[in-house]
């Protein structure tokens, strides 16, 4: 931390640091920052450069700024993939309605506490591992139901038959296991 | 009481102090635990406006003491929040 901070006391004006620097690094040895205080030596120097108006500088360091902020957001927000795959049927002629209650009837049974449940705890997926540690499984299952999504797609019609399609997409963190949800 | 300026006045009102002191006073006095950029942000503008000037000799550990005029400035400040909190505490009174 300490040498970020270092690091970061080089952003202020170097008049400011030729008046203050010695003092400066003599309270950051007295008082070891912590993020907090990263994240107010970067706005200390914002504002200190914003004093002394030049463009490349203040531009260097809105963008060292924003380099920290993006490092900083990226270790913190947790990855997410979608998992999609298409599912193909042929009917035919005046049989689409059969075809679409099954599909309703498939995607309430798949949508089911009991499925997902069943499918959160199988051992090959082990999915929601720490929220299963904080929250009950039946709110786990919820988040998973937000993360599904089956929806009917429109294919071209060929031949005789007509070709109905449904779409199966799964948000997760893990994309194998997400594919084989879908799979 | 948050503006980092009139903190830094109060605690060295008290007496000559160093940044690292200044921080552990503003703390204990006000429950603000300042950064060490937003200290030195306010310790830099109380310098431009003469309102605080170094003290003793040059040190690593910079003490600094509250110049007449920093101390006239802290006076009117603060007498100024002072109406402030007696208006704010009769009309929370008469609600």
């Amino acid at each position: 931390m300490r040498r970020v901070a270092r690091f970061l006391i080089r952003l202020y004006p170097a008049n400011w640091r030729a008046r203050y620097g010695e003092e400066f690094d003599a309270l950051l040895e007295d008082s070891p920052p912590g993020l907090g205080s990263l994240f107010d030596l970067m706005k200390g120097a914002i504002k200190m450069q914003m004093n002394v108006p030049s463009f490349p500088k203040v531009a260097l360091v809105l963008g060292v700024a924003g380099l920290l902020v993006g490092l900083g957001v990226s270790f913190l927000v947790k990855p997410r993939y979608v998992s999609t795959s298409v599912m193909t049927f042929e009917s035919t002629p005046g049989s689409t309605l059969a075809v679409r209650d099954q599909f309703v009837a498939c995607q309430s049974e798949v949508l089911s506490r009991t499925s997902l449940a069943s499918m959160i705890t199988d051992p090959r997926l082990d999915l929601y591992q720490k929220e299963r540690q904080r929250r009950p499984i039946e709110d786990v299952t919820e988040d998973m139901k937000r993360n599904i999504q089956i929806n009917a797609v429109d294919v071209p019609r060929g031949g005789d038959g007509q070709y109905m399609a449904f779409e199966i997409r799964f948000a997760y963190s893990d994309p194998n296991k997400g594919n084989y949800i879908v799979g | 009481m948050s503006d980092p300026t009139l903190l830094v006045l109060s605690s060295l009102a008290e007496g000559d102090k160093h940044g690292y002191a200044m921080m552990q006073d503003i703390e204990a006095f006000a429950g603000v635990k300042l950064g060490p950029g937003t200290l030195y942000g306010a310790i830099t503008r109380l310098e431009e406006h003469g309102w605080i000037r170094p003290s003793g000799a040059r040190n690593r550990r910079q003490p600094y003491t509250i110049t007449p005029s920093g101390r006239q400035h802290l006076q009117t400040e603060l007498a100024s929040l002072q109406q402030i909190v007696n208006i704010g505490l009769s009309r929370m009174k008469h609600a």
